[in-house]
């Protein structure tokens, strides 16, 4: 078969353009009512730092001996392709091993190992059994924090990768607490696992798991750095170093019911971090009709430049004042 | 060049040059509709739910670049979402509602047309990002969040189907490596 055949067949459907043009204007009404829906409930949500306090990535990878993880390059290579974190800490040895297991209805889950970098935790898990499904669309449904409603986002979807005998699954998540202990256990339960099930979502754990995890080493610098623009206060608090990841914590006051306030990053030759940024708040307060929220931006790598320039805006298209963060 | 300083603003949250992006595009957005759901109206359905899930979405698309192929994903899932209902309530071959015709030509592209919206829903969709989106492989793998060999196979039951269906007068190669 052809292109160009495959073009001219296609091209003999008949567009119906005033219809087409109705379609898309309803759809994008449609959306702007949910979206002043969601907006009353007022969520920080940069072009380039997206709220979310759970990245997930399709993927894994693992630790094995030198020997091993030149045998398995392809598949580490696969697998590291979203965890840039997880990648460079198993090349300096700092992911730590463990040995967790949980079985239901002739499903084994294993937690294999887990980082904590900062405010970034990465965990890997095998899962071995009766899974039904093509091998192509396995994943794994998993929540964490036992669904803490003062947590925004603690769902999540996992694609699992094939490997011999059964899968494996990688995720990474920002700490979503104000708080980031130095040890403590990750509550990760994992719901459903199989080709995806809308009835997912209001199951409950079967594999579940406190997956112990110990913070590496970091550094904390005090900025108390602040920007005012009318009713909005910006106050960047302070930043933390990672071996392979930073953070950035901020303070944000606002009236209640105002606009979106959006954070675009820029690195020392003025171009636009994006990628795996999260931003995430972590508690909310408010007093008068003034919210205060405590947020945190995890940047999942430690950035080739000198200074990270946060630019902040409110939605209207008014700027403050842009703030110079030294790495 | 217009057409990024569009993606820009529409990521940004704005709805009029969100709007003015599929108007951009609404051709191939229609078109695609049409080769899942092989009637008008059903294809208008898919337009106006991408439309929607697409705008609320827009702050989270994290590569401009990728704004088009971002775009075909979510059009990909609503007509999935689409033919899945259309399953419960219908059969399919009541809803194919393609016009009959006697030039030798478009009855042969006709036929072609209802063979693609007969297709397993995977075949069809890398069907139609490689041939009418024309796509290569590693993006088309990356729409559809599989492995590019996985592509390549589903490139080849497809065709074959295709083949099958037609009778054998559309199996010309074409390299899809």
């Amino acid at each position: 078969m052809k292109k160009k055949m495959f073009h001219e067949s296609v091209d003999q459907i008949e567009v119906p353009e005033a219809d087409v043009l109705k379609a898309i204007q309803a759809g994008v009404r449609k959306g702007s009512k949910i979206r002043a829906k969601q907006k009353s409930r007022f969520k920080v949500l940069g072009a380039s730092v997206a709220a979310a306090a759970v990245l997930f990535v399709a993927s894994g990878f693992m630790v094995p001996s030198v020997g091993k993880v030149m045998a398995d390059i392809p598949f580490l290579a696969k697998l590291y392709e979203h965890d840039k974190v997880a990648g460079n800490l198993a090349s300096q040895q700092l992911i730590t091993e463990l040995n967790e297991k949980a079985a239901f209805d002739g499903i084994d889950v294993r937690v294999t190992d887990a980082y904590y970098d900062g405010a970034i935790i990465g965990v890997t898990f095998d899962v071995k059994g009766e899974v039904k499904g093509n091998e192509d669309e396995i994943y794994a449904f998993y929540e964490i924090f036992d669904r803490d409603p003062n947590i925004e986002e603690t769902m999540e979807l996992v694609k699992l990768l094939p490997i011999e005998g059964g899968y494996k699954g990688h995720i990474q998540l920002s700490y979503p607490r104000a708080e980031l202990p130095a040890e403590t256990t990750l509550p990760f339960n994992i719901i459903g696992i199989g080709e995806i099930n809308d009835n997912w979502k209001d199951e409950q754990g079967k594999w579940n798991f406190d997956v112990p995890i110990s913070q590496l080493p970091f550094e904390t610098v005090a900025l108390g750095q602040a920007r005012e623009l009318g009713d909005y206060k910006i106050t960047f608090e302070k930043l933390i170093t990672g071996k392979s990841s930073i953070a950035i914590e901020y303070t944000l006051s606002y009236p209640e019911g105002g606009e979106r306030v959006m954070l675009n990053l820029f690195d020392d030759r003025g171009k636009r971090m994006i990628g795996g940024t999260s931003d995430a708040k972590l508690e909310r307060n408010v007093e008068n009709g003034t919210v205060t929220e405590k947020r945190r931006i995890t940047i999942p790598m430690v950035p080739d430049s000198d200074f990270i320039e946060v630019h902040p805006s409110i939605e209207s298209g008014e700027k403050l004042d842009s703030v110079k963060i030294d790495l | 060049m217009k057409e990024a300083k569009l993606v820009k603003k529409a990521v940004k949250g704005n709805a009029k040059a969100f709007e003015e992006l599929l108007v951009l595009h609404s051709e191939r957005l229609y078109r695609t509709a049409f080769l899942y759901a092989g009637n008008r109206e059903d294809a208008l359905d898919i337009v106006q739910e991408t439309s929607c899930k697409a705008f609320l979405a827009i702050g989270q698309l994290k590569s401009e670049e990728y704004f088009l192929t971002w775009l075909t994903r979510i059009l990909i899932h609503c007509a999935y979402d689409v033919l899945k209902k259309r399953k419960i309530e219908m059969p399919v071959e009541k809803l194919v509602d393609l016009p009959s015709s006697n030039d030798h030509k478009v009855a042969e592209s006709l036929d072609l047309m209802e063979a693609i919206t007969q297709l397993k829903e995977q075949y069809r969709t890398a069907i139609i990002l490689f041939y009418y989106h024309d796509l290569p492989i590693s993006e088309i793998a990356r729409t559809m969040d599989i492995p590019e060999n996985t592509v390549k196979t589903y490139l080849q039951r497809g065709r074959k189907e295709l083949k099958t269906r037609l009778g054998g007068d559309h199996d010309e190669k074409e390299n899809v490596s």
